[in-house]
């Protein structure tokens, strides 16, 4: 997919810890989760080299997603109140080639990355947005101008404020409230390209030198070089590899969840404390440095809590 | 003559008779005893033997503890010996295929089904990985839906492999016909449905104890399909039993408490999917060898109705034969070409929810309203992984009595078959099986969509 033209500009280092805790209201019979918590390969990213671990622990299974993310599906059959997920080790970043200036949207019309980058996806609906995303690209015609103006745009004119939105807010809702955080940002931007037909998808991940939350930008498709990176929460366009893990890709964020599945149990999870750190070093984190790390995180409490009490109808229907 | 009502009957081909009305020859004995019957008698035998269901609790629950009766069409469906041949030949040749598949994915490799749509399904399990049940069977019990489309083409639609259900109906409504319309089954040389031995020997196959402790296990009184749990625990002579009664002992075994002492339990025909909620510990109780369960852990796998796709393969895989039955030609939307074709073509499809249940989740697109359109496909766009698409097959109708209009209307109706595969290598296949009857110009043959059943003999 990726056609990097000429070499890296430089390759570096870097260590990266992803956990979080969940707090159930009463034990949990089993809990099924798929993880994209590690870094994928590929466009600037190599040699990855990662260990997950669960408390408590359960069985498991790796596969690639359809968008070629690494994925661990994990069973825990032991009953548990909390259950805490980590990821570390150590991946290579490399930057990505200046982009060709000389193409046209145009050009994208009949690639593959058309059909399934500019849909409808579940929070991200282009029709919505169009009117804002032609005003903001003003009928441009070169793919480096267009995305341009539509990074500025939500760069720009959505205020960054946390708590007004939650991770299932659609990219309407963040242009009607002008503001959120970088996944609404994402979400906006994202909606505006495809619009424009230019064929764009969501990325996760973590910053480097950051200690917090995990991070969200988009990635644009160019003809020659393949998928190129821009953080419309940031204002920038292919910002230095070098300051990004990309866990993994999708149309939106609920292709690239970290954790998503579902658990048995007749209460609910009640908090949730997440935290991911990148660092530039090669030395590799172990799972006692995620635990103290997850110490620091934030814990989000949560009132009516997330029903997890999946009871299948024993019988298929007749 | 028996009156039938021509609405909707054309196009589609009719069971019971051909397009110039005539009786096809394995309804001509059926046809003379409803004609001397007279519809006025038909008509009150009807409404009695539809009291009978209530009153013998032949329910089909579809919110717990709402009452709901297993409505029953008495005009029997009479299959054909030489149909029938082609039927158990293709059920039994895709029982083995599907169990193979199964004994290959968790305990060796498999590379028929794309990983993302295999580990991806809610139904794998990934602590089944490295276990090997009992004989190497996974599904014991197999129930498979099939439509005809006419001249003994049967095409398979989906394969129940995790608790299939329905099988009691058929056995209730045969004998319910047998005791209330004798002079139907009079005329006729019926292939026995027998089923109980089958099921027993099944079950002692699979353990080493040659009297083995079986109970099943119940979600309860409350539980859709509480009828059929009772009905074969009656059949079958074994215990029925709740999650309350079984226990894991300390030594790992499980043991269901009885008034005199605790038993220990060889085999649990379970009708639960969530063991552990019902049981504490008893999948692990299953993974480490200490009981059998049929059906095992992990079969869900298979009956994905997108694995559904790749089973044509597994037949030529493990058994190196072509499928004797066709199935539904099927489209996985998550691959960009199929979903082109299928956003392509869809006012020709049906489109099915993966992981629904029943009729509410399927689309007959051609069925349906121009207004469906725009938002099934606008659903396909952001769920590529939700659906699946088959091919929209016109299918059999066959005849329903109608006690108000005393004639007897055309439904669609499908087939599903039931088949019991032991551990000493032999699959017996139930000559019949459970016929489901549409609502009058539906396709959807569930009974959460208002369907009917039917007594099914297959005639030598």
């Amino acid at each position: 997919m990726q056609a990097n033209v000429g070499s890296p500009i430089e390759t570096v280092a870097a260590s990266f810890i992803y956990a979080v805790r969940y707090g159930y209201s009463e034990p949990v019979i089993n809990n099924d989760n798929q993880l994209r918590i590690i870094p994928r390969d590929g466009e600037g990213q190599s040699g990855s080299s990662t260990e997950v671990w669960s408390i408590p622990s359960g069985r498991g299974v790796e596969f690639n997603d359809r968008f070629g993310n690494r994925v661990h599906r994990l069973r825990v059959m032991q009953p548990h109140t909390t259950f805490i997920v980590a990821a570390a080790g150590t991946v290579h970043l490399s930057q990505e080639p200046p982009p060709r200036m000389d193409a046209l949207i145009s050009d994208l019309a009949d690639l593959p990355e058309s059909f399934e980058y500019t849909a409808i996806s579940p929070l991200v609906d282009p029709a919505t947005v169009s009117q804002t995303a032609f005003a903001a690209a003003g009928g441009a015609d070169s793919l480096l101008p267009g995305v341009e103006s539509v990074v500025q745009w939500v760069y720009g004119n959505i205020l960054y404020r946390r708590g007004t939105t939650t991770v299932a807010t659609t990219a309407d809702q963040v242009l009607e409230a002008g503001q959120g955080v970088c996944q609404d940002k994402t979400h906006l931007a994202l909606g505006m390209l495809r619009a424009l037909k230019i064929p764009s998808r969501y990325a996760s991940g973590l910053i480097a030198g950051q200690t917090g939350e995990t991070h969200s930008w988009l990635e644009f498709y160019h003809p020659e070089q393949g998928w190129l990176g821009a953080d419309p929460t940031r204002g920038v366009i292919l910002p230095p590899a070098s300051d990004y893990v990309k866990l993994g890709v999708g149309r939106d964020y609920t292709d690239v969840s970290p954790v998503t599945g579902s658990f048995l149990s007749t209460g609910a999870a009640v908090d949730v404390a997440a935290i991911a750190e990148v660092r530039l070093t090669s030395a590799a984190p172990t799972l006692d440095d995620a635990l103290q790390l997850l110490e620091q995180a934030y814990v989000v409490h949560n009132e009516t809590g997330s029903a997890g009490y999946s009871l299948e109808r024993p019988e298929k229907d007749l | 003559m028996v009156t039938v009502s021509s609405e909707k009957a054309v196009g589609f081909y009719n069971e019971w008779q051909d397009d110039f009305g005539n009786l096809r020859p394995q309804y001509n004995g059926l046809g003379r005893s409803i004609e001397s019957l007279g519809l006025e008698d038909l008509a009150a035998r009807f409404a009695k033997a539809g009291k009978q269901v209530d009153l013998d609790s032949v329910t089909f629950y579809l919110d717990p503890g709402s009452y709901r009766n297993m409505p029953t069409d008495f005009v029997p469906r009479v299959i054909p010996l030489e149909h029938w041949e082609t039927i158990a030949a293709g059920v039994e040749q895709r029982l083995r295929s599907i169990n193979r598949f199964l004994v290959d994915l968790y305990a060796g490799q498999q590379d028929i089904v794309p990983d993302d749509v295999i580990y991806s399904s809610q139904h794998f399990y990934p602590e089944v990985q490295g276990f090997r049940p009992p004989k190497d069977v996974f599904v014991h019990i197999y129930g498979i839906d099939l439509v005809h489309l006419g001249d003994g083409r049967y095409v398979v639609l989906e394969d129940n492999l995790r608790i299939p259900s329905g099988i009691s109906y058929q056995l209730k409504s045969r004998q319910m016909i047998e005791e209330m319309f004798p002079e139907f089954s009079s005329q006729y040389d019926i292939l026995p449905y027998g089923i109980r031995d089958a099921y027993l020997g099944m079950f002692e196959s699979l353990t080493d104890n040659p009297e083995p402790v079986v109970v099943l296990l119940t979600d309860g009184k409350y539980g859709s399909a509480f009828f059929e749990h009772r009905y074969l625990s009656e059949e079958l002579d074994i215990p029925l039993v709740e999650g309350p009664d079984l226990y894991v002992g300390p030594d790992g075994f499980v043991y269901v408490r009885t008034l005199d002492a605790d038993v220990k339990v060889d085999v649990i025909y379970r009708r639960v999917e969530d063991l552990d909620l019902f049981v504490p510990g008893l999948g692990e109780a299953y993974l480490d060898g200490k009981v059998v369960l049929v059906n095992g852990i992990g079969t869900g796998a298979a009956d994905d109705k997108l694995v559904f796709l790749w089973v044509p393969q597994m037949i030529e895989r493990y058994l190196g034969q072509t499928p004797v039955l066709e199935q539904a030609t099927s489209y996985n939307p998550a691959d960009p070409d199929s979903r082109r074709f299928m956003l392509e073509n869809l006012e020709s499809l049906v489109i099915k929810t993966r992981q629904g249940y029943g009729g509410l989740g399927v689309f007959v697109m051609p069925d349906l309203g121009e207004g469906y359109k725009a938002r099934v496909a606008n659903n396909i766009l952001q769920n590529p992984l939700a659906f699946i698409a088959q091919e929209t097959l016109d299918f059999s109708q066959h005849m329903v009595f109608n006690e108000q209009t005393r004639a007897l209307e055309p439904h669609h109706v499908d087939l599903r078959v039931f088949a019991v595969q032991s551990g000493d290598g032999t699959v017996s296949v139930f000559p019949g099986g459970l016929t489901r009857v549409a609502q009058a110009g539906s396709r959807i043959t569930n009974n959460s969509s208002g369907g009917l059943c039917k007594p099914t003999w297959v005639v030598r």
